[in-house]
């Protein structure tokens, strides 16, 4: 699908959902400060189009799997927003019940089946979905989304081998920032075009700007469309960067200043509104308004999270646990 | 329902046969399960009846399809994988202690993951170090698990068929030196072994002796060799290891006063601690001895067949302990 | 830790010292005799619970003090001792002159302060019972009283004190006998101790019996085949001083021991069981003083009467059966001892000697050896010495 097929409202969308991303991952890093959050938490300022690109892409019936970078793809499926911030609050009205935090987002009813914290470990389930999409036949594909750092880990290899040889419906949608944790990719992968992964699984293969939304929004499109149809997964590498450190103490130091410079004067928003100012009409206004009706939105969310109660410590966790 | 006497492999297969034919979100995977039927055959003709699509041959690649299974469970199939031997449990432990165990809590209990994984362990088979552990003592501290130890073939067909019809995650470890043990089995549809619970396969009132899947023949043994000198054992399969109920071992030492723990893994770390520890304190005041724990060494199952056969504890070193306990 | 006073025999209630064998200040090693007592029945010593140093003398010799009573006290390393191997039935534990010992605990307490091992079943079953764990013997590892401590216990007549009135003892045991229990606990410890070979000896007796009779006829004394034994035997171990080789329990590594002097215990058989009092120093005595040195020693033997002299340490110890309708027998080592020599009934027996048959009388004398000290060719080359002794040698009458 070139830019051309893609709606003017369709665009719109893709604009209003980066925005949306970015201001609630600031919100987030603003509730830290606020000591509102505790632990950890994984932002993803910087890659918001590939979040609303692949997403805004998909079905409703869909499956995604993601990481515990994963705020930006459970949005733009349509995650509720007090629910996130009650559940990063560890409130027990928090979308998992305060039960598993930033890192594991989970709302089965938009097909969000799980933000997995351990590396790769979200590939094979992945792969699982796509095996039940297959059997269910009804043309649903299995989304996944993950680092480059993930392209090197044991769960990776062996959930592309799978899909491959049993043709699932599978999206590996691969979020190349160049940096596992703290380790650029020069360091740990032979290669820094990951679509040479693919290669070795025999796997169809789409290299796009990561933080060109409208490429992201075609590759992935395209990649869904050949799945329903019975041919089998694709692996998507978007090459996109993190405004901000691995997770909140990092200050992104190791990064040389010069590549953080280049990518930032990328950023995909600033670069989408441009695009849409010459071919959507998007007035400087019209942006300005997206942005402040989303902060409104996005401030009353965390301030009703925060009054919010705690959760229960004599509550029936075993219920929790079995089924 | 009719009793059959069935192989404890036949009564696997039996019980796959009947849950499949009964629920069409049922599928099976594992290394060589399809056609071949499973390198120790516990899948025999499951291929032929229901196809390549719910009897899945997987590449070597524990962590892909046991991983895959939770996928299949959340999208709202009920997968059962069978591993192959116990030991390679160790390939995909991280996507069964951090993602099967924890998924449902960590989501606040909005998934169900009906998933069975059947790994097929134990030793006694010269299979050697790597190819015989029972892997009974690898999971016991994970919450959200279920770990349960058929013994007899009418255990391995209704615990089968309750960890298909769970909800929840079920680990069921198999041994393979049961395979070919014959028992009578009450087979027919809603023919379930609760998943929940030890119990008494042998009254007696002189000692108490639990035990977990092969050994638990050897203490039926060691009774009997206990019953020709006058001694006469209780004796308690563990079945479930988690969650460990343990209400009738309670019941029995209160009568015994004695207790003898049997597993076939290392001391350290194994589930005879835990029952010990539990008699301790719900019947302290019913010990009449400190009890005694008979386990494998603190190395490695040997494969020479003579060290392997040193190692398993045998009904004779059992009977003894129970002398040790009675006369000391 | 307290030195307390033995309940020795069931009917003791007090004991006098008669002489304390230690000082304070002097140390004292588990099982050294520390005191000698006097008890109803005989004169006793009162052994250390424990390796330490006495530190105190309570009761002076002469004074009288009661069953559990203090007689000084000792400093040790560690607060707790094994349960002292003589107390060996129920005791009803007088406090009447019992020093206050600030170290006792409320936890029922063995010796001196030591707390009392029971399994958890056997301590509710007393509770139940009504009665005092300290009163129980146990059988369990480490002396542990089990249940079957506990029930035992409750089926005596007048040991089950909280037992429903009318209720019958339901077993047929009865407890064991002072005595009766030492010799069972010293029969054992031999047997799982001591890893002995027995040799075989017949000896012609018809020149013993000669030279007896001539010595008979000079004196009024009475001059027994023990005696001469006695002196055959003192002869044979001046001349073998490896038999007087002894094993030393209780050192830190395997150690051996010899005497000075030629001591032999003598097997004294009484009604319900035997004494060994130890005949001092027989070395080059005459068959006189033998005679009486024995004569006493079984007096006092029947009497109850042992001093501590009576059972110094010996290497070997004489068990004549000649009265009995036995012909040979092995008997059991005595733990501290290594050897013991088994004397048969005097008997006519068809020999052949110069390719003649005839007939001799006689006696089979059985050697019993422990191995660890003494092996077999040294045993019966000392078994070879006695057997000429008796058969050849001279004897000294007085």
């Amino acid at each position: 699908m070139t830019s051309d097929e893609i709606s003017k409202s369709t665009q719109l969308e893709l604009y209003k959902c980066m925005v949306q991303i970015r201001e609630f991952e600031e919100q987030v890093q603003r509730s830290f400060l606020e000591g509102l959050i505790q632990g950890t938490t994984h932002l993803c300022q910087g890659q918001e189009a590939v979040c609303a690109g692949a997403c805004l892409a998909l079905r409703e019936d869909d499956y995604v799997t993601n990481t515990y970078r994963g705020h930006g793809h459970c949005l733009a499926r349509g995650m509720d927003m007090e629910a996130a911030f009650a559940e990063l609050f560890g409130r027990s009205t928090g979308l998992c019940a305060g039960l598993g935090g930033s890192m594991h987002f989970t709302d089965v009813s938009r097909g969000l089946l799980g933000a997995f914290g351990i590396v790769g470990a979200g590939l094979p389930v992945a792969a699982g979905a796509g095996l039940a999409a297959q059997l269910a036949g009804a043309g649903q594909v299995s989304a996944t989304f993950f680092g480059d750092g993930a392209v090197n880990i044991g769960a990776f290899h062996e959930a592309m081998n799978l899909a491959q040889v049993w043709r699932l419906p599978v999206l590996f949608i691969c979020e190349n920032n160049l940096y596992g944790e703290y380790s650029r990719i020069n360091v740990t992968t032979p290669f820094e075009d990951l679509v040479q992964r693919a290669a070795g699984y025999a796997m169809s293969a789409k290299m796009v700007d990561g933080n060109d939304v409208e490429a992201v929004f075609g590759a992935v499109s395209a990649a869904a469309a050949a799945a329903r149809s019975g041919g089998g997964p694709t692996f998507i590498e978007c090459k996109t960067y993190r405004q901000r450190g691995h997770s909140r103490t990092d200050p992104g130091k190791y990064r040389d200043p010069a590549e953080v410079e280049s990518w930032l004067a990328r950023d995909p928003i600033v670069l989408y509104r441009e695009k849409l100012k010459n071919s959507a009409g998007l007035s400087d206004a019209g942006a300005e308004d997206i942005a402040v009706d989303w902060r409104r939105r996005i401030l009353a969310a965390a301030k009703s999270a925060a009054a919010a109660p705690f959760p229960d410590p004599k509550q029936d966790f075993a219920a929790r646990l079995f089924a | 329902m009719t009793a059959q006497q069935l192989t404890y492999r036949e009564a696997i297969v039996t019980a796959l046969q009947e849950e499949m034919r009964r629920d069409p979100r049922t599928l099976i995977m594992g290394e060589d399960i399809g056609p071949s039927g499973g390198p120790f055959k516990t899948c025999q003709g499951l291929y032929e009846e229901f196809g390549a699509q719910r009897v899945r041959d997987t590449p070597i690649a524990e962590t892909g399809f046991v991983g895959a299974a939770l996928g299949l469970a959340l999208a709202g199939f009920r997968p059962i994988v069978e591993i192959m031997f116990a030991d390679f449990l160790g390939v995909c432990f991280d996507q069964i202690v951090n993602s099967i165990a924890k998924h449902r809590f960590m989501s606040g209990g909005q998934v169900a993951i009906p998933l069975v994984i059947r790994a097929i362990g134990g030793g006694g088979l010269r299979f050697g170090p790597q190819h015989s552990t029972t892997a009974e003592s690898w999971f016991l501290s994970v919450p959200g698990l279920t770990i349960a130890c058929p013994s007899t073939a009418a255990e391995a067909y209704g615990m089968l068929k309750a960890a298909i019809r769970s909800d929840n995650p079920v680990l069921l470890l198999e041994h393979k030196a049961l395979l070919g043990s014959k028992g009578s089995v009450e087979v027919g549809p809603d023919e379930l072994a609760p998943l929940d619970g030890a119990k008494i396969v042998r009254r007696g009132k002189d000692a108490t002796i639990v035990a977990s899947l092969a050994m638990v023949g050897r203490a039926l043994a060691a009774a009997d060799l206990l019953s020709a000198e006058g001694i006469e054992a209780e004796v308690i399969d563990i079945r479930v290891l988690r969650t460990m109920n343990l209400q009738c071992v309670f019941e029995s030492i209160r009568t015994t006063n004695l207790l003898v723990t049997v597993e076939e893994q290392a001391q350290l770390g194994g589930w005879g601690g835990e029952v010990v520890a539990e008699v301790v304190h719900e019947v302290f005041d019913y010990l009449d001895a400190p009890p005694e724990r008979i386990c494998l060494p603190e190395y490695p199952v040997p494969y020479s067949p003579s060290l392997e056969d040193g190692v398993i504890p045998s009904a004779e070193r059992i009977a003894s302990a129970v002398r040790s306990l009675l006369e000391g | 830790m307290d030195l307390i006073v033995p309940q020795l025999s069931s009917t003791m209630e007090t004991a006098r010292v008669v002489r304390w064998l230690k000082r304070p200040g002097d140390s004292v090693r588990m099982g050294e005799a520390v005191v000698e007592v006097e008890t109803d029945k005989s004169t006793m010593d009162v052994e250390s619970p424990a390796d330490g140093v006495l530190t105190e003398v309570l009761v002076a010799e002469g004074e009288e003090v009661a069953v559990a009573g203090a007689l000084g006290r000792l400093a040790t390393s560690e607060g707790s001792a094994p349960p002292m191997a003589t107390t060996s039935l129920p005791v009803a534990a007088t406090s009447a002159a019992v020093k206050p010992d600030r170290t006792t605990r409320e936890l029922p307490a063995g010796v001196a302060g030591e707390r009392v091992k029971a399994s958890p079943l056997a301590r509710r079953l007393a509770v139940e019972a009504g009665l005092d764990l300290r009163t129980i013997r146990g059988t369990g590892p480490n002396s542990r009283i089990r249940k079957r401590d506990v029930l035992l216990l409750k089926a005596l007549p007048d040991g089950g004190a909280a037992t429903p009135a009318g209720a019958a003892p339901s077993l047929l045991a009865r407890p064991l006998s002072p005595m009766r229990a030492r010799i069972a606990e010293t029969v054992s410890a031999s047997r799982k101790t001591i890893p002995s070979y027995s040799l075989d000896r017949w000896v012609e007796t018809s020149r013993l019996a000669a030279a007896r009779a001539k010595i008979a006829a000079k004196k009024n004394d009475e001059i027994t085949f023990t005696d001469m034994l006695l002196q055959a035997l003192a002869d044979s171990l001046s001349q073998t001083p490896a038999m007087l080789d002894r094993w030393l329990d209780g050192a830190a590594q395997p150690s051996v021991t010899s005497a000075r002097s030629i001591d032999i215990g003598l097997i004294v058989a009484l009604e319900h069981g035997l004494l060994i009092p130890t005949l001092n120093d027989l070395a080059n005595k005459d068959l006189v003083h033998i005679a009486m040195a024995r004569h006493e020693a079984i007096e006092r033997a029947r009497a109850g009467r042992l001093t501590a002299r009576d059972q110094a340490p010996a290497p070997i110890t004489l068990s004549n059966l000649g009265k009995s309708g036995v012909d040979r027998f092995e008997a059991i080592i005595s733990p501290g001892q290594s050897s013991i020599l088994a004397v048969g009934r005097e008997h006519e027996r068809a020999l052949a000697g110069d390719g003649r048959l005839y007939a001799a009388r006689g006696v089979n004398l059985t050697l019993s050896v422990d191995h660890r000290l003494i092996d077999g060719r040294l045993g019966a080359e000392f078994l070879g010495r006695l057997a000429d002794r008796i058969e050849q040698g001279s004897w000294r009458g007085a």
